[in-house]
Protein backbone atom coordinates (compact mmCIF):
# COMPACT_ATOMS: atom_id res chain seq x y z
CA UNK A 1 0.00 0.00 0.00
CA UNK A 2 1.42 3.45 -0.84
CA UNK A 3 2.26 5.48 2.24
CA UNK A 4 -1.44 7.28 3.36
CA UNK A 5 -1.20 10.33 5.15
CA UNK A 6 -4.36 8.81 7.18
CA UNK A 7 -2.88 5.90 8.33
CA UNK A 8 0.30 7.93 9.30
CA UNK A 9 -2.23 9.95 11.83
CA UNK A 10 -3.51 6.47 12.98
CA UNK A 11 -0.34 5.17 13.67
CA UNK A 12 1.61 7.86 15.45
CA UNK A 13 -1.34 8.45 17.78
CA UNK A 14 -0.29 12.33 18.37
CA UNK A 15 -2.90 13.92 16.61
CA UNK A 16 -5.90 11.51 17.72
CA UNK A 17 -8.69 12.79 19.60
CA UNK A 18 -10.37 10.01 19.64
CA UNK A 19 -9.77 6.24 19.04
CA UNK A 20 -11.97 2.86 19.61
CA UNK A 21 -11.04 -0.26 18.32
CA UNK A 22 -12.41 0.34 14.36
CA UNK A 23 -12.28 4.29 13.90
CA UNK A 24 -9.96 7.28 14.85
CA UNK A 25 -10.45 10.77 14.91
CA UNK A 26 -8.56 14.06 14.25
CA UNK A 27 -8.14 17.45 13.65
CA UNK A 28 -7.82 18.43 10.34
CA UNK A 29 -4.28 19.03 9.19
CA UNK A 30 -5.97 21.19 6.45
CA UNK A 31 -8.64 22.26 8.37
CA UNK A 32 -11.47 25.08 6.66
CA UNK A 33 -12.23 25.96 9.64
CA UNK A 34 -10.97 25.26 13.10
CA UNK A 35 -12.85 22.37 14.85
CA UNK A 36 -12.87 20.42 11.11
CA UNK A 37 -12.81 16.91 12.58
CA UNK A 38 -11.85 14.12 10.69
CA UNK A 39 -13.05 10.48 11.09
CA UNK A 40 -12.02 7.40 9.52
CA UNK A 41 -12.08 4.00 9.59
CA UNK A 42 -8.46 2.58 11.14
CA UNK A 43 -8.61 0.00 8.34
CA UNK A 44 -7.49 1.58 5.29
CA UNK A 45 -10.68 1.86 2.99
CA UNK A 46 -10.31 4.24 -0.07
CA UNK A 47 -14.34 4.76 -0.80
CA UNK A 48 -17.84 4.41 0.92
CA UNK A 49 -18.85 1.84 -1.03
CA UNK A 50 -15.89 -1.15 0.55
CA UNK A 51 -16.87 0.08 4.28
CA UNK A 52 -18.75 -2.75 6.10
CA UNK A 53 -22.36 -1.30 7.03
CA UNK A 54 -21.57 -2.48 10.96
CA UNK A 55 -18.29 0.40 10.19
CA UNK A 56 -20.27 2.64 8.40
CA UNK A 57 -22.34 2.68 11.49
CA UNK A 58 -19.78 3.40 14.09
CA UNK A 59 -18.06 6.03 12.06
CA UNK A 60 -21.40 8.24 11.21
CA UNK A 61 -22.36 7.55 14.81
CA UNK A 62 -19.05 8.89 16.08
CA UNK A 63 -19.55 12.15 13.33
CA UNK A 64 -22.60 12.41 15.18
CA UNK A 65 -20.95 13.25 18.54
CA UNK A 66 -18.38 14.81 17.06
CA UNK A 67 -21.47 17.48 15.47
CA UNK A 68 -22.94 17.47 19.28
CA UNK A 69 -19.27 18.11 20.59
CA UNK A 70 -18.87 21.19 18.77
CA UNK A 71 -22.33 22.28 19.07
CA UNK A 72 -21.58 21.94 22.99
CA UNK A 73 -18.27 22.55 23.26
CA UNK A 74 -16.91 25.34 21.00
CA UNK A 75 -20.70 26.76 20.60
CA UNK A 76 -20.95 25.79 17.20
CA UNK A 77 -24.13 27.84 15.38
CA UNK A 78 -23.95 24.68 13.04
CA UNK A 79 -22.61 22.10 11.82
CA UNK A 80 -21.83 19.92 8.07
CA UNK A 81 -21.36 16.48 7.87
CA UNK A 82 -19.43 16.09 4.54
CA UNK A 83 -18.03 12.88 2.81
CA UNK A 84 -16.13 13.44 -0.61
CA UNK A 85 -15.94 9.71 -2.12
CA UNK A 86 -14.22 9.68 -4.61
CA UNK A 87 -11.58 11.92 -6.49
CA UNK A 88 -14.26 13.43 -8.65
CA UNK A 89 -16.12 14.50 -5.34
CA UNK A 90 -12.70 16.48 -4.35
CA UNK A 91 -11.18 13.70 -1.82
CA UNK A 92 -7.62 14.68 -0.83
CA UNK A 93 -7.10 11.60 0.83
CA UNK A 94 -7.48 7.84 -0.67
CA UNK A 95 -8.70 7.03 2.74
CA UNK A 96 -12.53 7.19 2.93
CA UNK A 97 -12.92 9.99 5.84
CA UNK A 98 -16.40 11.91 7.07
CA UNK A 99 -15.70 15.52 8.10
CA UNK A 100 -17.58 17.31 10.58
CA UNK A 101 -16.86 21.32 9.98
CA UNK A 102 -18.53 23.60 12.90
CA UNK A 103 -20.40 26.82 11.30
CA UNK A 104 -20.92 29.83 12.36
CA UNK A 105 -22.42 33.65 10.97
CA UNK A 106 -19.81 35.07 8.60
CA UNK A 107 -17.44 31.98 8.58
CA UNK A 108 -16.94 32.40 4.84
CA UNK A 109 -17.58 29.17 4.39
CA UNK A 110 -20.69 28.08 1.21
CA UNK A 111 -21.31 24.71 0.19
CA UNK A 112 -24.57 26.30 -1.98
CA UNK A 113 -24.61 24.48 -5.17
CA UNK A 114 -26.57 26.21 -8.29
CA UNK A 115 -29.58 23.93 -9.22
CA UNK A 116 -29.70 22.10 -12.58
CA UNK A 117 -33.08 22.61 -14.68
CA UNK A 118 -33.52 19.05 -16.02
CA UNK A 119 -36.48 17.94 -18.56
CA UNK A 120 -39.10 15.89 -17.31
CA UNK A 121 -37.41 12.77 -19.21
CA UNK A 122 -33.93 13.29 -17.74
CA UNK A 123 -35.43 13.24 -14.13
CA UNK A 124 -37.71 10.09 -15.66
CA UNK A 125 -34.63 8.57 -16.74
CA UNK A 126 -32.43 8.93 -13.82
CA UNK A 127 -35.34 7.99 -11.38
CA UNK A 128 -36.10 4.74 -13.13
CA UNK A 129 -32.36 3.77 -13.52
CA UNK A 130 -32.17 4.28 -9.62
CA UNK A 131 -34.92 2.85 -8.43
CA UNK A 132 -34.20 -0.04 -9.81
CA UNK A 133 -30.46 -0.42 -9.03
CA UNK A 134 -31.79 0.21 -5.94
CA UNK A 135 -34.36 -2.66 -5.64
CA UNK A 136 -31.64 -5.02 -6.90
CA UNK A 137 -29.48 -4.19 -3.91
CA UNK A 138 -31.77 -4.40 -1.37
CA UNK A 139 -33.00 -7.55 -2.33
CA UNK A 140 -29.82 -8.93 -1.56
CA UNK A 141 -28.13 -7.32 1.79
CA UNK A 142 -24.85 -6.91 2.13
CA UNK A 143 -23.11 -9.63 4.94
CA UNK A 144 -21.56 -7.81 6.99
CA UNK A 145 -17.59 -9.23 8.27
CA UNK A 146 -17.83 -10.36 11.61
CA UNK A 147 -14.16 -9.22 12.59
CA UNK A 148 -12.85 -5.46 10.74
CA UNK A 149 -9.56 -5.83 12.20
CA UNK A 150 -8.89 -8.30 9.56
CA UNK A 151 -8.03 -7.82 5.96
CA UNK A 152 -11.99 -7.29 4.73
CA UNK A 153 -12.73 -9.64 1.40
CA UNK A 154 -14.39 -7.74 -1.18
CA UNK A 155 -18.14 -8.56 -1.62
CA UNK A 156 -18.77 -9.32 -4.93
CA UNK A 157 -22.75 -9.13 -6.12
CA UNK A 158 -23.69 -11.89 -8.97
CA UNK A 159 -27.18 -11.16 -10.16
CA UNK A 160 -26.91 -8.60 -12.74
CA UNK A 161 -28.28 -10.61 -15.76
CA UNK A 162 -32.08 -9.53 -15.67
CA UNK A 163 -31.07 -5.91 -15.00
CA UNK A 164 -31.80 -4.34 -18.20
CA UNK A 165 -34.82 -6.42 -18.78
CA UNK A 166 -36.33 -5.44 -15.64
CA UNK A 167 -35.56 -1.29 -16.08
CA UNK A 168 -37.09 -1.61 -19.53
CA UNK A 169 -40.73 -3.48 -17.73
CA UNK A 170 -40.63 -0.40 -15.43
CA UNK A 171 -40.52 2.25 -18.41
CA UNK A 172 -43.79 4.12 -18.05
CA UNK B 1 -55.01 27.67 10.37
CA UNK B 2 -53.69 30.27 12.23
CA UNK B 3 -51.62 30.58 15.46
CA UNK B 4 -50.53 33.96 17.03
CA UNK B 5 -47.58 34.40 18.83
CA UNK B 6 -49.61 34.58 22.19
CA UNK B 7 -50.48 30.48 21.84
CA UNK B 8 -47.45 29.63 20.28
CA UNK B 9 -46.01 30.98 23.70
CA UNK B 10 -48.85 29.10 25.93
CA UNK B 11 -47.87 25.98 24.41
CA UNK B 12 -46.47 22.93 25.66
CA UNK B 13 -42.86 21.99 23.76
CA UNK B 14 -44.59 18.93 22.81
CA UNK B 15 -47.55 20.63 21.35
CA UNK B 16 -45.27 23.08 19.05
CA UNK B 17 -43.36 19.31 17.64
CA UNK B 18 -46.76 18.24 17.01
CA UNK B 19 -47.73 21.50 15.00
CA UNK B 20 -44.04 21.51 13.33
CA UNK B 21 -44.83 18.05 11.64
CA UNK B 22 -48.53 18.96 10.73
CA UNK B 23 -46.85 21.92 8.48
CA UNK B 24 -43.47 20.05 7.59
CA UNK B 25 -43.54 19.26 3.89
CA UNK B 26 -41.16 16.09 4.58
CA UNK B 27 -43.74 14.87 6.80
CA UNK B 28 -46.21 15.17 4.41
CA UNK B 29 -44.52 13.62 1.34
CA UNK B 30 -43.63 10.62 4.32
CA UNK B 31 -47.34 10.18 4.88
CA UNK B 32 -48.15 10.37 0.92
CA UNK B 33 -50.30 13.68 0.79
CA UNK B 34 -47.70 15.38 -1.58
CA UNK B 35 -46.52 13.88 -4.67
CA UNK B 36 -42.50 13.05 -4.64
CA UNK B 37 -40.07 10.96 -7.17
CA UNK B 38 -39.39 8.60 -4.24
CA UNK B 39 -36.67 5.99 -5.11
CA UNK B 40 -36.47 3.69 -2.30
CA UNK B 41 -38.24 3.54 1.19
CA UNK B 42 -36.74 1.39 4.37
CA UNK B 43 -38.86 1.78 8.15
CA UNK B 44 -36.91 4.52 8.96
CA UNK B 45 -36.31 6.49 5.85
CA UNK B 46 -37.10 7.43 2.57
CA UNK B 47 -34.91 8.71 -0.32
CA UNK B 48 -36.36 10.72 -2.80
CA UNK B 49 -34.95 12.75 -6.04
CA UNK B 50 -33.78 16.37 -4.88
CA UNK B 51 -36.66 18.90 -7.39
CA UNK B 52 -33.67 21.17 -7.03
CA UNK B 53 -30.81 18.72 -8.04
CA UNK B 54 -26.90 19.57 -8.31
CA UNK B 55 -26.43 16.67 -10.21
CA UNK B 56 -29.17 14.41 -12.43
CA UNK B 57 -29.81 11.74 -10.11
CA UNK B 58 -29.18 14.23 -6.75
CA UNK B 59 -31.24 12.44 -4.09
CA UNK B 60 -31.96 13.01 -0.37
CA UNK B 61 -32.77 10.79 2.01
CA UNK B 62 -35.02 11.84 5.48
CA UNK B 63 -36.03 10.00 8.10
CA UNK B 64 -39.31 8.89 8.64
CA UNK B 65 -39.71 10.75 11.80
CA UNK B 66 -39.44 14.33 12.18
CA UNK B 67 -35.98 15.01 13.50
CA UNK B 68 -35.03 18.43 13.40
CA UNK B 69 -31.54 18.07 13.30
CA UNK B 70 -29.04 14.58 13.17
CA UNK B 71 -28.38 15.18 16.81
CA UNK B 72 -32.14 14.20 17.93
CA UNK B 73 -31.92 11.06 15.93
CA UNK B 74 -31.41 7.70 18.14
CA UNK B 75 -28.14 6.07 17.22
CA UNK B 76 -29.82 2.82 16.12
CA UNK B 77 -32.11 4.80 13.45
CA UNK B 78 -28.63 7.24 12.48
CA UNK B 79 -26.90 3.88 11.76
CA UNK B 80 -29.11 2.73 9.51
CA UNK B 81 -29.72 5.89 8.22
CA UNK B 82 -26.47 6.26 6.74
CA UNK B 83 -26.27 2.26 6.03
CA UNK B 84 -28.57 3.75 3.44
CA UNK B 85 -26.40 6.35 2.38
CA UNK B 86 -23.68 4.44 1.45
CA UNK B 87 -26.17 1.60 -0.75
CA UNK B 88 -27.77 4.85 -2.60
CA UNK B 89 -24.06 6.90 -2.95
CA UNK B 90 -23.32 2.76 -4.62
CA UNK B 91 -26.44 2.57 -6.57
CA UNK B 92 -25.13 6.39 -8.00
CA UNK B 93 -21.71 4.91 -9.51
CA UNK B 94 -23.34 1.52 -10.99
CA UNK B 95 -26.98 3.14 -12.29
CA UNK B 96 -25.47 6.57 -13.63
CA UNK B 97 -22.12 6.09 -13.85
CA UNK B 98 -21.02 8.58 -10.92
CA UNK B 99 -17.44 8.57 -10.90
CA UNK B 100 -18.01 9.55 -7.26
CA UNK B 101 -20.66 11.04 -4.50
CA UNK B 102 -20.84 13.95 -2.26
CA UNK B 103 -22.44 13.07 0.97
CA UNK B 104 -23.61 16.40 2.69
CA UNK B 105 -25.87 17.03 5.94
CA UNK B 106 -26.82 20.54 7.58
CA UNK B 107 -27.65 21.08 10.96
CA UNK B 108 -28.67 25.01 11.71
CA UNK B 109 -29.86 27.24 9.07
CA UNK B 110 -25.66 28.81 9.22
CA UNK B 111 -25.01 25.65 7.87
CA UNK B 112 -27.18 25.59 5.19
CA UNK B 113 -30.49 24.19 6.79
CA UNK B 114 -33.77 24.67 4.87
CA UNK B 115 -35.69 22.82 5.94
CA UNK B 116 -36.73 21.97 9.85
CA UNK B 117 -36.67 18.30 9.01
CA UNK B 118 -33.18 16.86 8.85
CA UNK B 119 -31.87 15.13 5.57
CA UNK B 120 -28.98 13.85 3.87
CA UNK B 121 -28.00 15.30 0.72
CA UNK B 122 -26.19 12.30 -1.74
CA UNK B 123 -25.49 13.74 -4.91
CA UNK B 124 -23.29 12.00 -7.45
CA UNK B 125 -20.29 13.57 -9.08
CA UNK B 126 -18.39 13.54 -12.15
CA UNK B 127 -15.01 15.11 -13.21
CA UNK B 128 -15.43 18.44 -14.00
CA UNK B 129 -19.14 19.35 -13.14
CA UNK B 130 -18.10 22.36 -11.33
CA UNK B 131 -20.35 22.28 -8.64
CA UNK B 132 -17.47 23.73 -6.65
CA UNK B 133 -19.00 22.54 -2.80
CA UNK B 134 -15.89 20.56 -2.27
CA UNK B 135 -14.58 21.45 1.52
CA UNK B 136 -11.58 24.42 1.00
CA UNK B 137 -8.25 23.73 3.05
CA UNK B 138 -7.28 26.85 4.09
CA UNK B 139 -4.95 24.74 7.32
CA UNK B 140 -7.02 26.70 9.59
CA UNK B 141 -5.75 26.89 13.05
CA UNK B 142 -7.30 24.68 15.95
CA UNK B 143 -5.14 25.91 18.89
CA UNK B 144 -8.44 28.58 20.16
CA UNK B 145 -10.51 25.26 20.11
CA UNK B 146 -8.38 22.63 20.89
CA UNK B 147 -8.36 22.94 24.51
CA UNK B 148 -12.76 23.09 24.55
CA UNK B 149 -12.55 20.05 22.80
CA UNK B 150 -11.10 18.13 24.54
CA UNK B 151 -12.31 19.44 27.90
CA UNK B 152 -15.79 17.79 26.58
CA UNK B 153 -14.69 14.81 24.85
CA UNK B 154 -14.71 12.87 27.52
CA UNK B 155 -18.25 13.70 28.56
CA UNK B 156 -19.79 12.97 24.87
CA UNK B 157 -17.92 10.32 23.98
CA UNK B 158 -18.50 8.50 27.71
CA UNK B 159 -16.19 5.60 28.50
CA UNK B 160 -14.69 5.46 24.90
CA UNK B 161 -10.75 5.69 24.27
CA UNK B 162 -9.90 9.35 24.27
CA UNK B 163 -6.55 10.38 21.71
CA UNK B 164 -3.32 12.39 22.68
CA UNK B 165 -3.38 15.16 20.28
CA UNK B 166 -1.80 17.75 22.61
CA UNK B 167 -2.30 21.40 22.45
CA UNK B 168 0.22 23.09 19.29
CA UNK B 169 0.48 19.50 18.20
CA UNK B 170 -1.73 20.04 15.35
CA UNK B 171 -0.82 22.86 14.07
CA UNK B 172 2.11 20.84 12.99
CA UNK B 173 1.80 20.85 9.12
CA UNK B 174 3.13 18.05 6.99
CA UNK B 175 3.46 18.76 3.41
CA UNK B 176 0.33 19.18 2.27
CA UNK B 177 0.83 19.67 -1.50
CA UNK B 178 2.21 16.03 -2.20
CA UNK B 179 -0.23 14.19 -3.71
CA UNK B 180 0.26 10.25 -4.00
CA UNK B 181 -0.43 8.98 -7.41
CA UNK B 182 -0.81 5.63 -6.61
CA UNK B 183 -3.52 6.13 -4.38
CA UNK B 184 -5.23 8.73 -7.06
CA UNK B 185 -5.37 5.76 -9.27
CA UNK B 186 -6.23 2.64 -7.01
CA UNK B 187 -9.16 5.04 -5.89
CA UNK B 188 -10.15 5.92 -8.85
CA UNK B 189 -9.96 1.74 -10.37
CA UNK B 190 -12.48 1.02 -7.36
CA UNK B 191 -14.95 3.35 -8.63
CA UNK B 192 -14.66 2.13 -12.08
CA UNK B 193 -15.07 -1.33 -10.92
CA UNK B 194 -18.65 -0.42 -8.47
CA UNK B 195 -19.26 1.25 -11.65
CA UNK B 196 -18.97 -1.41 -14.10
CA UNK B 197 -19.89 -4.80 -11.59
CA UNK B 198 -23.60 -4.31 -12.56
CA UNK B 199 -24.41 -1.60 -15.27
CA UNK B 200 -24.54 -3.40 -18.75
CA UNK B 201 -22.07 -2.63 -20.84
CA UNK B 202 -23.53 -1.23 -24.20
CA UNK B 203 -26.36 1.01 -21.98
CA UNK B 204 -26.40 4.63 -23.55
CA UNK B 205 -24.95 7.57 -21.58
CA UNK B 206 -27.09 10.42 -20.92
CA UNK B 207 -25.63 13.91 -21.17
CA UNK B 208 -28.53 16.02 -19.88
CA UNK B 209 -28.34 19.80 -20.61
CA UNK B 210 -27.92 21.17 -18.46
CA UNK B 211 -29.20 24.60 -17.82
CA UNK B 212 -28.43 26.69 -14.78
CA UNK B 213 -30.88 28.44 -12.31
CA UNK B 214 -30.19 30.50 -9.23
CA UNK B 215 -31.48 28.79 -5.98
CA UNK B 216 -33.16 30.96 -3.97
CA UNK B 217 -31.12 32.42 -1.05
CA UNK B 218 -31.78 31.45 2.30
CA UNK B 219 -33.14 33.93 4.76
CA UNK B 220 -30.19 34.03 6.97
CA UNK B 221 -31.39 34.55 10.90
CA UNK B 222 -28.68 35.14 14.09
CA UNK B 223 -29.48 32.13 16.54
CA UNK B 224 -29.16 33.00 19.91
CA UNK B 225 -26.19 31.91 21.98
CA UNK B 226 -27.40 28.99 23.40
CA UNK B 227 -26.16 25.70 22.43
CA UNK B 228 -28.21 23.37 24.26
CA UNK B 229 -29.85 20.72 21.42
CA UNK B 230 -33.27 21.13 22.54
CA UNK B 231 -32.97 24.76 22.17
CA UNK B 232 -31.55 24.63 19.00
CA UNK B 233 -33.98 22.62 17.42
CA UNK B 234 -36.62 24.55 19.16
CA UNK B 235 -34.78 27.78 16.77
CA UNK B 236 -34.86 25.48 13.61
CA UNK B 237 -38.26 24.44 13.84
CA UNK B 238 -40.02 27.37 15.50
CA UNK B 239 -38.26 29.74 12.63
CA UNK B 240 -39.94 27.47 9.73
CA UNK B 241 -42.99 25.82 11.75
Amino acid sequence: MAECEFCEIRESKKELLFSDENIAAFLSRNAAVPGHTVIIPKQHFTILEQIPDSLVRQMFQAANKFSTLLFEGIGAQGTNVIVENGNAAGQKTAHLSVNVLPRAQNDNLNFQWQPKKLSEAQSGMVEVQLKSELDRSFQEPEVDEPKLVEKSEETIEHSEDDYLMRQLNRMP
Amino acid sequence: MEITEEELRKMSPAQILELQKKNCIFCQIIAGKVPSKKLYESDIAIALLDINPANPGHAILIPKEHFQIMALMPEETLGEFFVSAKLISKAMLRALKAEGSTIFAANGTVAGQRAPHFMLHIIPRFENDSLNIEIPQLAASHDSVLRLLKAKIGEVFGSAEIGEAEIGESTEIINLTKKPEEEFEMNRELIMEEREEAVPKEKKEEKPKEIERKKPVGNDKKPGSGINLDDLAEFLGGKHG
